[in-house]
């Protein structure tokens, strides 16, 4: 009810003398009074119009008091109406019964005005206040969803393509918000695609607001030109561009993780927020593949044979100290072997009895799933939902596929 | 998670026992908090009986060692488990903290630089 309109009050009583006193006494106290003839009757102006509270006699024609007040408590739209039981003094027994049906509380039928405005002041104001909460609790639902939404935007729309590689991600967030995140896109003169997997320290919406930050920076000095970031040097624009374009990916990586942990680290220290991000770059006909792995959770080379390679951190997590060194491991990524990067909630995943999904069943599941990028993201992800069950995921869980066809 | 905190000279040992993670970080840095405030910046943290950090655990280390180093302070730690200590390596914090095996070892090296 809008605070500044006057309650809804509905009487239901089957002697006409007691709704016309009752009606009185209530609009006294300037209450909006509606009155009722039975249960039935109660209940269609109750599902039809809002009211506020209802003061309910117990023993009337075709529905009475506790049956009416049975169907209220069942029913999600009016479950938390207040109920005044109105009732004579040797009704004791029924009263016991509607306290424990949902009834707020009762009054006898010979009643003391005070009383009765006593009685309905406070079930309004528990009213107001159970209101006042539920609206807080819409209104916080409301901003988390429109949160979940935009940060779905901070994911890549769609993954880059390219002869002899495929590439698949996924992302369960924990909550309605992650802090992890993947990123794929490819530069434009070279056709190096970037790989990106992240996961920001701690959860909640702070990992969040820092996740679309870390991605942005990622994004925006990986791939200064389309990133938009080249704008910042004006006028010799030209000459960086082509000294951008011309890095190694090494170099690139180097760079990205340099300038990002900088950025976090000197602009926002003071928050103490960090990120592990595993940052690599795939160069599709030759399948050079470099990488930084940035404090994150090593990465796996998956080979036709099953056989695994860890790649495993070659400086620390991005935002922790300024100046960190970073340096770039080179290699390849032969034809039939697929890198998969991930973030800590898979393998720290939890059974119903509270064991991890650990680094031995990723490992097997990765061999069972070695057909495709899509097949070891996917089915993956399904091994560690078939381990953990109906358990409530505590962490968000992230898996970036990309597989060297040799096509 | 349950904390005692144990004044030895000039360094305060914080004792930490069982999983630090989302729901139990806020109490650890309150607790840290409360030795810089009371101007306690040469910081011990046993981590004997910590059997599991998480990222936001982490956080609060990386907050610690900050606010003490800044303070003329250290935050150093003490007795961690193989498992821990393969997150605190993963993500680079061995490489930013020292690590000591034992707490008398970690309190022993505030006294050997006079601090």
């Amino acid at each position: 009810m809008p605070d500044s309109a006057p309650p809804r009050v509905l009487i239901v009583d089957d002697t006409p003398a007691n709704r016309d006193v009752i009606s009185r006494r209530v609009q006294r106290e300037g209450y909006l009074a509606e009155t009722a003839e039975n249960g039935r009757e109660a209940l269609e102006k109750l599902r039809a119009e809002p009211f506020d509270l209802v003061l309910l006699d117990v023993q009337m024609p075709e529905m009475d008091g506790p049956q009416l007040l049975e169907v209220l408590r069942n029913d999600a739209e009016l479950v938390h109406l207040p109920v005044i039981m109105i009732s004579a003094v040797d009704d004791i027994d029924v009263i016991v019964r509607c306290l424990e049906l949902g009834a707020d509380d009762y009054l006898p039928k010979l009643f003391r005005p005070a009383i009765l405005r006593a009685r309905m002041s406070a079930a309004l104001d528990r009213k107001r206040l159970r209101d006042a909460e539920r609206r807080y609790a819409e209104s916080l639902t409301h901003d988390l969803a429109v949160a979940r939404e935009i940060q779905g935007a901070f994911l890549p729309e769609s993954l880059p393509t390219a002869p002899g590689v495929q590439i698949e991600a996924a992302l369960h967030p924990a909550r309605h918000v992650s802090g992890d995140f993947y990123d794929a896109f490819m530069l434009a003169p070279s056709g190096t695609i970037v790989l990106v997997v992240g996961d920001v320290c701690d959860k909640g919406l702070g990992a969040a607001l820092f996740m679309a930050l870390f991605r942005s920076l990622i994004r925006a000095s990986a791939d200064p030109v389309e990133g938009g970031a080249i704008q910042m040097v004006g006028g010799r624009r030209s000459v960086v561009v082509r000294s951008l374009e011309s890095a190694t990916p090494a170099e690139l990586l180097t760079r990205v993780a340099a300038f990002t942990n900088d950025y976090i680290a000197r602009l926002h220290g003071r928050t103490n927020m960090f990120a592990t991000v595993f940052l690599g770059a795939l160069t599709p006909h030759t399948g050079q593949f470099d990488y930084v792995n940035a404090g994150h959770e090593p990465a796996i080379i998956v080979a036709p044979d099953g056989s695994t390679q860890e790649l495993r951190p070659t400086g620390p997590a991005l935002g922790l100290l300024p100046d960190a060194t970073f340096w770039t491991e080179a290699g390849a990524l032969e034809p039939g072997h697929s890198l998969v990067a991930f973030t800590d909630g898979l393998v720290e995943a939890e059974s119903p009895t509270g064991e991890a999904f650990g680094a031995q069943r990723l490992r097997d599941a990765l061999r069972r799933n070695n057909t495709s990028a899509a097949t070891l993201v996917h089915g993956t992800v399904e091994a560690v939902h078939a381990f953990t069950g109906p358990t409530e995921a505590h962490d968000d869980i992230t898996l970036l596929a990309a597989t060297r066809t040799g096509g | 998670m349950e904390t005692t905190v144990e004044q030895r000279g000039n360094v305060s040992t914080v004792h930490i026992a069982g999983r630090v993670d989302s729901h139990t970080a806020d109490t650890l840095q309150q607790v840290f908090s409360g030795e810089a405030e009371a101007g306690h910046h040469n910081v011990v943290a046993d981590f004997r009986e910590v059997d599991y950090t998480s990222s936001a655990g982490l956080r609060v280390l990386l907050g610690t060692l900050k606010d003490a180093r800044s303070a003329g302070g250290d935050l150093r730690l003490a007795g961690l488990r193989p498992e821990v200590l393969n997150v605190l390596e993963l993500a680079g914090f061995t490489n930013i903290l020292k690590v000591f095996e034992t707490v008398e070892d970690a309190v022993e090296s505030f006294a050997s630089v006079g601090a």
